[in-house]
């Protein structure tokens, strides 16, 4: 004879603040504790940099002129790189169904690895910034603030739409191709206007055109950012 | 389908009415109009069919929907690159250049390529699960760019001129634009119809209709 | 007189190339779909 099992059940539903900020945690672990991915990065990074001041010459002011074009473009082309690798893990292990399982929304795993994303792309234009300062004389010194939203800026609206399509391109076999065919296009206006707001603060900006550019890339990361988490529900649904 | 005959003969009518018509301020090259507005238009609205399709595949699980989403992906996209050939050479006969990078040239530019990559990658994905969903979403975020497209010579510096509203139009043109804009509306909308229905029959022999031979009698198994 | 006729026609030849191809950029894409929907075997 059994005893009596009384079942209670307990229904715990995790905030979806505190799954994003348990999932950003796990990834940027997981990436902190072998650093190899985020030091090949830099290296690329770095070398595209100079590729670009080489393939330019040495002339100071044509170098100073569009610095900003070829910092932000070896930042895009690495971040690619690196945005389609942030499914590889869940991916090799087979454990996208498993994070899935779990009682967390799935919109918040996309904005778990989307903020980690977000904070690695940032990292990878700090570490840019001395040497790209170095190769191009840049002097940023005017007006540093400004400057730090733009990197903020940037960072976000790349890594917004970039993490989704990450996600729904991560099972093809075509996915290095696929990424930044689809990318590339929604990424235009925030580079556009990162690199537009970049040289204004280089030049000193004479005409305070550095708000409209602003007011693009804010629109932008807005848009994003709702829009993508919204539709990552959509992506893992099978 | 002989809608699409039908009126694609609305559609030819509408220019053999307006050709002769009259000439508007610009000279000869301002009759281009009657070709370029309506094809920016029906291509926006193609692209507005495109993102309700869509949002029907995803929300609703539709087929049929994602058929008319590859339709009108690909119906917008050849508008699309008419349009930017008009409105090319209408630029090189007003302005004197074949191009520029003014807000109207370039995001139109930038949507004829978003949406030609989703074309790209559904050619790419041969899973018809995957295809619909990964097709649809990005479907969703590259509509972003139409009402950048639209709004663009509104709300910045451009050399585009203003949207063609009955006030910024000349009023003996109105009726031949509209007209051409039907024609070419009901030529997209047939051209719609067809493509989809090519992609049904695609997908009905592909996925649902495999066709393998008959087993001959000598392989059949007998336990 | 010669010049004022060059310049006509240099006009019209811009609004005869955009019709043009656009055309025949529309006939090419039509006769495509209508050729791929023959050959899936629609009517």
């Amino acid at each position: 004879m059994s005893a009596p099992v009384e079942i209670i059940s307990e229904r715990r539903e995790v905030s979806l603040i505190r799954s994003v900020g348990l999932i950003f945690r796990k990834d940027i672990l997981i990436e902190w504790r072998s650093k190899s991915r985020l030091v090949g990065m830099s290296c690329y990074a770095i070398t595209l940099l100079m590729l670009f001041a080489f393939a330019v010459g040495p002339d100071p002011v044509m170098l100073q002129k569009h610095a900003s074009a070829y910092v932000w473009m070896s930042v895009v082309t690495v971040s690619t790189l690196l945005l389609s690798q942030s499914f590889q893990n869940e991916l090799e292990s087979d454990a996208l169904e498993g994070l899935l399982l779990v009682p967390v929304p799935p919109a918040a795993i996309y904005y778990g690895k989307a903020l980690s994303n977000f904070v690695w792309i940032l990292l990878l234009e700090l570490i840019s910034l001395p040497f790209a300062v170095l190769l191009f004389q840049l002097d940023l010194t005017t007006s540093p603030l400004q400057f730090v939203a733009v990197l903020l800026l940037g960072a976000g609206g790349v890594a917004a739409p970039g993490t989704l399509y990450a996600g729904l391109t991560g099972r093809l076999a075509s996915q290095q191709l696929m990424l930044p065919v689809l990318l590339f296009p929604l990424l235009i206006p925030t580079v556009l206007s990162a690199v537009k707001a970049t040289n204004l603060i280089i030049n000193h900006d004479p005409f305070d055109q550095i708000s409209a550019w602003f007011a693009v890339m804010c629109a932008f990361n807005a848009i994003y950012w709702v829009l993508c988490g919204v539709m990552f529900s959509k992506v893992v649904d099978e | 389908m002989l809608i699409l005959g039908v009126l694609l003969i609305v559609g030819a009518h509408a220019w053999g009415l307006t050709a002769p018509l009259n000439e508007a301020q610009m000279g000869i090259t301002g009759r281009i109009l009657y070709v370029h507005v309506p094809t920016a238009w029906v291509a926006l609205l193609v692209f507005c069919i495109a993102f309700g399709a869509a949002i029907r595949v995803l929300w609703a699980g539709s087929k049929r929907a994602d058929y008319i989403e590859e339709a009108s992906l690909e119906v917008g996209v050849v508008l699309t690159i008419m349009l930017l050939v008009q409105g090319s050479i209408w630029g090189r006969a007003t302005w004197e250049t074949w191009w520029t990078w003014d807000p109207r040239l370039t995001s139109s530019a930038v949507m004829a390529i978003s949406f030609a990559g989703i074309l790209v990658l559904r050619g790419m994905l041969h899973n018809p699960d995957k295809r619909r969903t990964i097709s649809a979403v990005s479907t969703i975020i590259a509509f972003l760019n139409v009402p950048v497209v639209y709004f663009s010579v509104k709300l910045l510096p451009s050399i585009h001129q203003l949207q063609s509203t009955p006030n910024t139009v000349d009023s003996e043109m109105h009726w031949p634009l509209r007209t051409a804009a039907f024609g070419f509306l009901f030529l997209s909308l047939g051209l719609i119809g067809l493509r989809a229905r090519v992609a049904e029959l695609r997908a009905f022999r592909t996925e649902e209709e495999p066709d393998l031979p008959p087993v001959p009698e000598t392989l059949q198994v007998e336990v | 007189m010669i010049p004022l006729i060059s310049a006509m026609d240099a006009r019209w030849a811009f609004v005869t190339a955009a019709y043009g191809i656009s055309w025949a950029v529309l006939t090419l894409y039509i006769s495509s779909v209508l050729i791929r929907l023959w050959k899936e075997g629609g009517q």
